[in-house]
Order: C-alpha cells, then sequence, then structure tokens
C-alpha cells in the first residue's frame, strides 16, 4: 500500500514537477550533464551538511539576491526572470542544497565572472575606498560644518551699534522695525 | 568706511580643495571604465572546469578525454549574430588546425535550431547540448559569442568574449603547437 502523503507535500511536489517540464520543454532534448563533484569539492572543499528545505530556500534567496545578473541593467539574480539569472538562481540552489555556505558560493561565482558579480563589493583591498569613502565624505562635511558654526558663534561684532550695547536710544528706525518682528 | 580684511582660512580652503580633488578622481576612474565591461582575465589561468555532455547526435564527450591537446571551447547560439560572423572560420578551423580539438556549446538555444543551423552550415566538430546552462555557468559565460583556449594540461589560457578571428586563432592556438 502506499502510504498517502501530506497534501503540502504532493502539492510542493506537483509543483517542481510542473517546474521542471516547463523548463526542460524549452530545450526538448536535454542531454544528461555530469559534473565531476571529485573537482567542485577539490575547488570549494568539503560541503557542510544540507540545510533543511525551508533553510535551503530561504538561503538560495539570500545568496541570489546578492549576485548580480550577467544582462541586465543592476538588478540581481534573485529579481531578474532571463534565462541566464534563472540558471544562475538554480545554481546557487543546488551548491546550497549540497551544504555550502554563503562565502563558498559567492567565492565560485566570482572566480567566474569577477568581483563584478557581487552587487555589494567586498570591504577587501581597493574595495575599502568605497565603503570609507561615504563615511569619510560624511565625518569631512559635519567636521567642516561644527567648524564653521563655532566660528560664527565666536565672532564678535567689529563694530557694535550704540543701541546694542546700550550707549545710544532706539533710533526711528530700529523702533519701527522691532515692533513690526514682534507684531 | 573700511570693511573688514578678509583672511583666508587655509585648512577650509584645502580640505575643500581635497574634497573636489577626490570627487574629480572618482569620477574620472567612473568614467573612463565600462561597468558592464567583462573582465575576460578572470578564469585565465585556472584549470578548465571538466563536463560530461552529449553532443547532438547523443553521443557523449568528456573534455578530460581531450587533454594532451589544445583545446577550443566554442559558446555559441543560432540567434546571435556575432557567432555567424564567425561560424565560417569554424568551418575551417579543424583543417586549420588538425591537432586541436574544437568543441561547441550550444547556449540558450534549442538542439533542433542548431541541428537546422548545422545542416546549412555543417562544422567538422562536436556541438554539445548543455541543459540549464551548467558548463556555461562552470567557464563563467555571460553572452555569446565567447571562445575558451586550452592547453594540453587543461589551463585556460585565454578568453574571448567577441567573435573570433583567424588571428585569435594564430596568436592562441600557434604557441600552443610550437
Amino acid at each position: 500500500m502506499i502510504p498517502a502523503l501530506p497534501t503540502t507535500r504532493v502539492v510542493v511536489a506537483a509543483r517542481a514537477i510542473a517546474l521542471g517540464l516547463l523548463v526542460t520543454s524549452a530545450y526538448a532534448e536535454p542531454s544528461p550533464y555530469r559534473e565531476p563533484l571529485s573537482e567542485l569539492r577539490q575547488e570549494m572543499g568539503a560541503p557542510g551538511p544540507p540545510p533543511s528545505e525551508e533553510l535551503s530556500r530561504e538561503r538560495t534567496r539570500q545568496i541570489s539576491r546578492g549576485l548580480r545578473c550577467p544582462v541586465c541593467q543592476g538588478s540581481s539574480i534573485q529579481d531578474s526572470p532571463v534565462e541566464s539569472a534563472v540558471n544562475m538562481r538554480r545554481r546557487v540552489q543546488e551548491l546550497v542544497e549540497a551544504g555550502y555556505e554563503q562565502r563558498a558560493i559567492e567565492d565560485y561565482f566570482v572566480r567566474r565572472y569577477g568581483e563584478w558579480v557581487l552587487l555589494n563589493p567586498r570591504a577587501t583591498g581597493a574595495n575599502w575606498i568605497v565603503w570609507l569613502l561615504p563615511a569619510l565624505g560624511g565625518g569631512v562635511a559635519l567636521g567642516g560644518l561644527v567648524y564653521v558654526v563655532a566660528q560664527w558663534r565666536r565672532e564678535e561684532d567689529p563694530v557694535p551699534l550704540p543701541s546694542d550695547t546700550g550707549q545710544a536710544p532706539l533710533d526711528e528706525f530700529e523702533r519701527r522695525l522691532l515692533e513690526e518682528i514682534e507684531r | 568706511m573700511s570693511g573688514r580684511a578678509l583672511k583666508p582660512n587655509w585648512f577650509i580652503l584645502g580640505l575643500g580643495i581635497g574634497a573636489v580633488l577626490l570627487f574629480a578622481g572618482v569620477m574620472v576612474i567612473g568614467f573612463t571604465q565600462d561597468p558592464r565591461a567583462l573582465d575576460t582575465r578572470v578564469m585565465v589561468g585556472a584549470t578548465a572546469p571538466d563536463f560530461v555532455l552529449q553532443d547532438l547526435d547523443g553521443a557523449e564527450v568528456e573534455l578530460a578525454s581531450l587533454k594532451g591537446r589544445p583545446v577550443v571551447i566554442n559558446f555559441w547560439s543560432t540567434w546571435c549574430q556575432p557567432c555567424k560572423v564567425e561560424h565560417p572560420l569554424l568551418q575551417r578551423a579543424p583543417a586549420l588546425y588538425p591537432d586541436v580539438a574544437f568543441v561547441g556549446v550550444l547556449y540558450q538555444d534549442k538542439p533542433e535550431a542548431a541541428r537546422s543551423y548545422l545542416k546549412r552550415a555543417p562544422v567538422d566538430y562536436a556541438q554539445l547540448v548543455d541543459p540549464a546552462g551548467k558548463v556555461a555557468i562552470a567557464y563563467g559565460v555571460t553572452g555569446v559569442p565567447e571562445t575558451f583556449f586550452i592547453d594540453p594540461h587543461g589551463r585556460i589560457t585565454h578568453k574571448l568574449a567577441r567573435a573570433l578571428t583567424a588571428e585569435d586563432l594564430a596568436e592562441n592556438l600557434e604557441p600552443m603547437l610550437r
């Protein structure tokens, strides 16, 4: 007797089959691709334990959001529907399911496409400039502002008006001006 | 009536000039580089990722089996115009370089479209089908045509992200054949 499967699993399986058919229908005769796993291990090291299905989906999304779609204008492979992005996303998923961590998977793509493939450049080498420059610019601007304001506050009126120092009564113009302000 | 003499604040002035120069420098670097330009040196020097794929007739081709002689892997498709430009050269290439293994990998294209195209313009080497673009990803292919030159030890010596020319073939293959 075939054990009854939970409904959600049946739905997920049906969707997976449908998606598989959809993908393979574009290429009526997909040929089996065999990847030498030993070579992958040699390149990426031994994978960790495979994550749960839910964690795997979340990790795939997270990593895919950080990888640039090669044929799009500045969008990630997570956000792009083009075939290259779909294929790369599928590759990320395979590597996640195999147990590889985010850094190892990003390295895999960087080795093939260059640092360019990372939407957020890593804070290493010359890339530090990209991360430091905004903070440095903000700091300099803030420092400059504080300095200028401090100068203003310290600056004394070189020729104070006699009315300011109480040495003379307000003239007609000053009196009317103050009245206008107070109104 | 004499106003106050304006004395420049050298610190602020220096800071301002420095900031402007820095900004100008970043802009110059930014505008003189194409952010979408491919770095074709990325895979150069790396071991060519091995694969086993089927050709259009269903026969399996393993890259490792070609070790010991230079290999040229050409990613192409029937919808790519530059691929059509380089195709006549690729038709002649196996005869020009009989000691080199040429391999074509179909990129985001249907096998029947390739078969029909190759019927009209045949080539004398294997054309492989790359399901889900796995080999294309393994080689960091971003579009077509892209051509990889691999030495007899299995190392990638050059990557070309444009239509191949006779000069490209000569420059990259002749040193390996000497």
